[in-house]
């Protein structure tokens, strides 16, 4: 299956680009694989990898963490909820930097 | 008292030459501090070649040879103590290269820029001169003899151009040289930074240093100037902004929607709204194609702001956004 790179605007609020996400996953029929600031803009870059028509995975949900202490415990609580992480990069949210992790 | 068209020429070629020569030796650099001439200068108390730092070929073969003794082909693993003093020696040896490509590459972005500019003025110069003499010239063979040199001298000039620079000034031939150039020494200065003489040894060195020496000409300049073009194209892409909880609920249903159509081998509706999105698929009970043509242009749509309105409206009329 290919894998095709979009982009979304850093300067959106986590919520916004949670959006921006999932309506690429449907839209395209793929799912997002990796996530990550790109270098020079304040866009992030999403990279989505196509699923077979009929197999769409669940909806991503996005939670951001401060340093990797703070990601490592977010993984944690969300395994406990059952969510499986999708993805995790350095990416921009309100124009700054930070740690975006993907959970389904 | 009649001036001949021969002398006009002679006090135009001469002025020309005159301009030409009085300026541009100043204009191209200051003197150079004895400490930087390459090769250095005559020591005059001792009327030998004074020593000043320049990176002789005699200084690289002694390192080379002291490197070599310490990285023998024939010992795959030396000790800890020659891999320092190999990286020592590999350091020297690639910083004291790269100062004279340095060198070197600065002294021909000056004459770029002085022949250049040579050039320039020397051609408005003559051409100036040919369409003065073609308007005061008395005689009509003479008048279409010059205007026609005129018109070839001016399409000699744009076909250098053309084709000798590919139309780039030299100041945008000169940053993208430069812009190579820095990428490649980060590049090189992070792995001496970092890398051991035997994960980075010198030959591996010197390719980056034939690459960083190659980056600083006129061809390495036109491809850095290719490559960024096509990186600025790849960038051209919109980054998806403003998408709401609704557009996320329409594209699920979208989604639900042909996957059923597909899972019935029916896509109608997708094909329709691939039709009114002026997407043509010669087959259309191939669902292969119909998919890959789908897939495409989604794709596309979530690169450009433009297609992702008219693709939402499509949808919409389609019935694929219930």
């Amino acid at each position: 299956m290919a894998t095709h790179t979009h982009l979304v605007d850093g300067g959106q609020a986590l919520d916004q680009q949670e959006n921006a996400l999932n309506e690429m996953e449907q839209l395209s029929f793929a799912k997002v694989t990796a996530y990550a600031e790109v270098a020079g803009t304040t866009n992030n870059q999403a990279s989505l990898d196509d699923v077979p028509i009929g197999q769409q995975p669940g909806p991503l949900h996005l939670v951001a963490a401060a340093d990797a202490t703070q990601a490592a415990k977010v993984i944690s609580d969300q395994k406990t909820a059952g969510k499986t992480l999708a993805f995790q990069g350095k990416a921009f949210v309100g124009g700054n930097e930070t740690i975006v992790l993907g959970f389904r | 008292m009649t001036i001949s068209l021969k002398h006009r020429f002679c006090a135009i070629s001469l002025l020309a030459l005159t301009l030409g020569l009085s300026g541009c030796a100043s204009l191209v650099k200051p003197r150079l501090p004895d400490v930087f001439k390459d090769p250095p200068p005559i020591d005059e108390s001792t009327g030998t070649r004074a020593t000043n730092g320049t990176y002789t070929l005699t200084d690289f073969k002694t390192d080379f040879d002291a490197y070599n003794a310490k990285m023998p082909p024939d010992k795959p693993n030396p000790t800890a103590d020659d891999l320092a003093a190999a990286k020592a020696l590999r350091n020297k040896m690639v910083y004291g290269v790269l100062a004279e490509i340095d060198y070197v590459y600065h002294n021909y972005e000056m004459s770029l820029f002085m022949n250049e500019g040579s050039f320039r003025v020397a051609t408005d110069i003559l051409a100036l001169g040919l369409g003065v003499a073609s308007t005061i010239t008395n005689g009509e063979r003479a008048k279409t003899v010059l205007s026609a040199a005129l018109t070839g001298f001016t399409g000699a000039t744009l076909s250098i151009d053309k084709n000798f620079f590919r139309q780039q000034t030299v100041q945008a031939l000169v940053s993208s040289m430069q812009a190579g150039r820095d990428r490649i020494k980060t590049i090189i200065i992070r792995r001496l930074n970092n890398d051991t003489a035997s994960s980075y040894p010198f030959q591996a060195a010197r390719s980056d240093l034939t690459a960083y020496f190659s980056a600083g000409t006129l061809p390495g300049a036109l491809q850095e100037l290719n490559q960024t073009a096509a990186a600025s194209a790849k960038d051209e892409r919109k980054a998806l902004t403003g998408v709401t909880v609704q557009d996320v609920e329409n594209a699920t249903n979208l989604n639900k929607t042909i996957a059923a159509e597909f899972a019935a081998n029916k896509p109608i509706e997708t094909v329709k709204f691939l039709t009114a999105m002026d997407v043509t698929v010669k087959d259309e009970n191939d669902d292969a194609e119909v998919e890959a043509a789908y897939r495409d242009l989604a794709n596309r749509a979530l690169d450009d702001p433009v297609l992702k309105k008219k693709f939402d409206a499509e949808a919409k009329k389609a019935g694929l956004y219930k």
